[in-house]
Order: structure tokens, then C-alpha cells, then sequence
């Protein structure tokens, strides 16, 4: 299932929490280094499969788990096309 | 897997570090705090890191390190206690944010900032910063660039500062334990260090030494284990910075790590790492797509380089080392937006790969072979 949802942080605490949350959630995630462009402020970022978002943003909200931004957005993006597909 | 982030701390830890951390946990109490022979241990195990890891960076009296959770809460017990309304500070383009986070606080308060002038490696014009001293309480300097990996040299430095009346605090979170560095022999004054990159030792420990004759308030006041009848902080050393229980299994592995190295010997640890730096930067060089941060010469540099790659972004390129080579690198900006703008890679940073005594040259090799296909690729 592609991973092709990401959510950004102020800080790798909520990030580790959102982590957790989703993964109890049986939501396949991946703690991932933050996209420059998406967050110059925290290091790491949450990816998951979009149309899970709904359901993923809802446990963050009742978790009172706080983000930067939720967005779509696809695994390869920004990676050169002779790189290949991510493993 | 391949780690390449020693500068953000070093892995594996030594087996010896390990067991003496198991071990604090299984014999030792409180030191300090009563005389029964589990808190015997404690201060014993406390005694044993503290002469190991002065003596490992050349500091004759061992009082005169005082154990800190880290690099950064040293640099605050000594800048905070530095620096009062009305001072001025120099400070390197280079510096991380355990630096100029709390200057920025200080600033706040009616301190003011010099930076001073260096060149596009961030080494200081020593002729240039001589002017801007003058008149200055206090010179910081990053002795090994954690972005760059820009040495600085310290001696110069020092005396510099000594020359217009100011005082040298150097943060020595890249080279403590990396390379020889006889901190009393240098005209240092205070030297911020973390436990837990080139020392070796657990996350949770670092220090400030602290020359012979200076004194600093306390960061923190609480009970220290001596003069328990008195409401007020100790005014001798180590006591009078360290309130509270310290990190008893923390130190007995820096105490252990100190004692490897020093088995091993700086200069040999220093050797290996300046080669691997070399051998990397020589790699690099058949590689002109990829801008290498620094200065070319390894024996001028930490024991890390920093690179970035024409339009990929750092976060893509460490991801694409860790998901199809498992090298582990640091993307980012790497907590010191001064440097990266300093090399005009803000706010975009850099990915830096950093090496350590455990690193092999054959993990270099499969650094640089991963970088020839990444860059085939483009």
C-alpha cells in the first residue's frame, strides 16, 4: 500500500505520538526525515496511505496529538526519476 | 546498516561502556548522600569517571569538570552565568544553537552579539577579529563546526581573547574525544563537552571544565550532598554545580568510555578518523555534481562532511541512503541555522555524513559507492 500521506510537526515529540496512535490503529506508517519544503522545523514526519486521512487525523484530534500539516502527498515526490521507485 | 551520524552521537557504544552502565544500576546508590556502602559505590563510581575523563582531556585537577546532562546545559551554566546586562559577546558565524539559543535569551536581557569575521569556511581572520574583541566579556567558539566541520584553532583564539581582557569558552562537542586536546595546556578558559558523541559514553552526560581560579553561579541549586546544614549552594567544586542526584549510570559508562580511549590513545583515534575523512573528500571529488560544505583538507576538519546534492533535497537524498543502502545520515539543518547560513544553505540544509572510531573504511567505500549510483542516476 503506497504511503503516499504525510503529516509534519512542530516537534519529534507529537511526531512519535502520532506514530504510535496510528500504529494501534493497524495503519501501515513510517517515521520518515520532514520533506524540506513541507517543514523546515522538525526533523521527522509521519507518512501514511491518504485514504486512510480521515481516520488518521481523527485519532491524532482525539489524542490531542497537535500537527503542522496533513497533506497528500506521493512517495517519490522530489526523488530523481533514474532513482527508481523507493524500496 | 551503515551508521554514519556520530556527530549526533556515537554508536555502537563500547561493550565496556555497557557493562559499566549495568553495573551502576546493580551496585550503586546515592552519592554522596549517606555512608553505607551502596552510596560508597555511587560516589566512588562518580570519582573513578570524573579523574578518567579529566585526565583524558588534560585537565590535572578532576574538581575542575563539572558533570552536566549534556553539552548544551554546560554551555548555559557557563553563559548564563557569564554574561550580566551591559556585556558584549564574540562568537563565531559557525555556532549551534546550544550556543546562540541562550545568547538570544541573553540578548533579551541587554547583552549584545559580535559575530565574528571568518571566511566562507567559517574560520575566523584572526587579524580582522582582533578589532572586534576589543572590549568583549566573553569569545565563544565551536572548536570542530558541527556543519562544516571547520577547526578552529583554539590557541589563537584564546590568547586573542586574553589579549583584550575577555574570557575563551570553547565548545569542544565535536573533537572532546575525537582528537588530542590538552585543555589546560590551551588558553581555554571554559570548555563545554557532550558524554556521548567522540567520548563514547551514554546520552545524558557531558561536562564543563572550568580553569583553576574562575568561578561561575549555579545553574541549578539543590542539595549536593555536602554542607547539608547550610540553605546555600557550596561555593567550591564540583559541588556548586551539581544539585541533585547525578546521573550515576551515565557517568560510571563515560568513566569507562574515557578509560577506553585512553587505551586506544586520542592521537590514534584521531589518525583514523582524519583518514576516513580523507578518503571521503578524495571520493567526493570525482563526484562534482555533489557541493562538499568546508574546507578540503581533512586534517583541517572534524571528522565529518556535510554535502548537498543540485536539486535534491537533503531529506530525499538521506532517505534514499538509508531505504536502498542503509547508511544512516542526518538531513537537515542540524540544529545550527548561523552555519548553514553562513554557507548559504539555509534554510534548505545539508546532508552530513559523520564518522566515528568504529567506522571502517570499508563503510566509507559503500558511502561513496551509493553516492556514484545516486549521482548516476540524476
Amino acid at each position: 500500500m503506497e504511503l503516499d500521506g504525510i503529516i509534519t510537526f512542530m516537534s519529534s515529540y507529537q511526531a512519535l505520538r502520532a506514530e504510535r496512535a496510528v500504529k494501534s490503529a493497524a495503519i501501515p506508517t513510517k517515521m520518515v526525515p520532514a520533506p524540506r519544503d513541507l517543514s523546515p522545523t522538525c526533523a521527522v514526519a509521519l507518512r501514511f496511505p491518504w485514504g486512510e486521512s480521515d481516520r488518521v487525523q481523527g485519532l491524532l484530534t482525539k489524542q490531542n496529538i497537535e500537527l503542522d500539516r496533513c497533506c497528500p502527498c506521493p512517495e517519490d515526490a522530489g526523488r530523481p526519476a533514474g532513482w527508481g521507485k523507493r524500496r | 546498516m551503515i551508521y554514519l551520524d556520530h556527530a549526533a552521537t556515537s554508536w555502537p557504544k563500547p561493550p565496556v561502556v555497557i557493562e559499566a552502565v549495568t553495573r551502576a544500576l546493580d551496585t550503586c546508590g546515592n552519592p554522596g548522600r549517606g555512608g553505607h556502602p551502596l552510596a560508597l559505590a555511587a560516589g566512588r563510581t562518580v570519582l573513578d569517571a570524573r579523574e578518567a575523563v579529566a585526565s583524558l582531556l588534560g585537565v590535572p585537577d578532576p574538581a575542575r569538570l563539572a558533570f552536566t546532562r549534556n553539552a548544551t546545559e554546560a554551555m548555559n551554566l557557563a553563559l548564563r552565568g557569564l554574561l550580566l546586562p551591559g556585556d558584549r559577546v564574540c562568537v563565531t558565524p559557525l555556532e549551534h544553537n546550544a550556543v546562540m539559543r541562550p545568547l538570544r535569551l541573553l540578548e533579551r536581557q541587554g547583552v549584545s552579539i559580535t559575530i565574528l569575521p571568518a571566511d566562507a569556511d567559517g574560520l575566523v581572520d584572526l587579524t580582522a577579529a582582533r578589532t572586534a574583541i576589543a572590549g568583549a566579556r566573553l569569545v565563544v567558539a565551536c572548536h570542530g563546526s558541527n556543519v562544516l566541520g571547520t577547526l578552529q584553532p583554539l590557541d589563537d583564539l584564546g590568547e586573542l581573547a586574553h589579549a583584550a581582557g575577555a574570557l575563551f569558552l570553547a565548545d569542544v562537542s565535536q573533537t572532546a574525544g575525537a582528537m588530542p586536546l590538552p585543555l589546560a595546556d590551551l588558553p581555554v578558559d571554559f570548555a563545554a563537552f557532550p558524554g556521548h558523541k567522540s567520548l563514547l559514553g551514554p546520552q545524558g552526560t557531558g561536562g564543563l571544565y572550568i580553569r583553576p581560579g574562575l568561578s561561575l553561579p549555579a545553574l541549578l541549586a539543590g542539595g549536593t550532598g555536602s554542607l547539608s546544614e547550610q540553605e546555600e549552594m557550596p561555593d567550591f567544586a564540583p559541588d556548586r554545580y551539581e544539585a541533585g542526584t547525578p546521573n550515576v549510570p551515565g557517568l560510571a559508562g563515560l568513566g569507562a568510555a574515557a578509560s577506553y580511549l585512553a587505551g586506544i590513545g586520542l592521537d590514534q583515534v584521531r589518525k583514523h578518523e582524519e583518514s576516513l575523512v580523507a578518503q571521503f573528500l578524495e571520493g567526493l571529488r570525482f563526484l562534482p555534481v555533489i557541493r562538499v560544505l568546508g574546507l578540503r583538507e581533512a586534517r583541517h576538519r572534524a571528522g565529518l562532511v556535510s554535502l548537498s546534492l543540485a536539486e535534491v533535497s537533503p531529506d530525499i537524498l538521506a532517505q534514499a541512503l538509508e531505504d536502498g543502502y542503509g547508511i544512516c545520515t542526518r538531513a537537515g539543518l542540524h540544529c545550527a541555522p548561523a552555519a548553514h547560513r553562513h554557507a548559504g544553505t539555509w534554510p534548505v540544509g545539508a546532508v552530513r555524513f559523520s564518522f566515528g572510531y568504529s567506522t571502517t573504511a570499508a563503510e566509507v567505500e559503500e558511502a561513496l559507492a551509493a553516492l556514484r549510483t545516486l549521482v548516476a542516476g540524476l
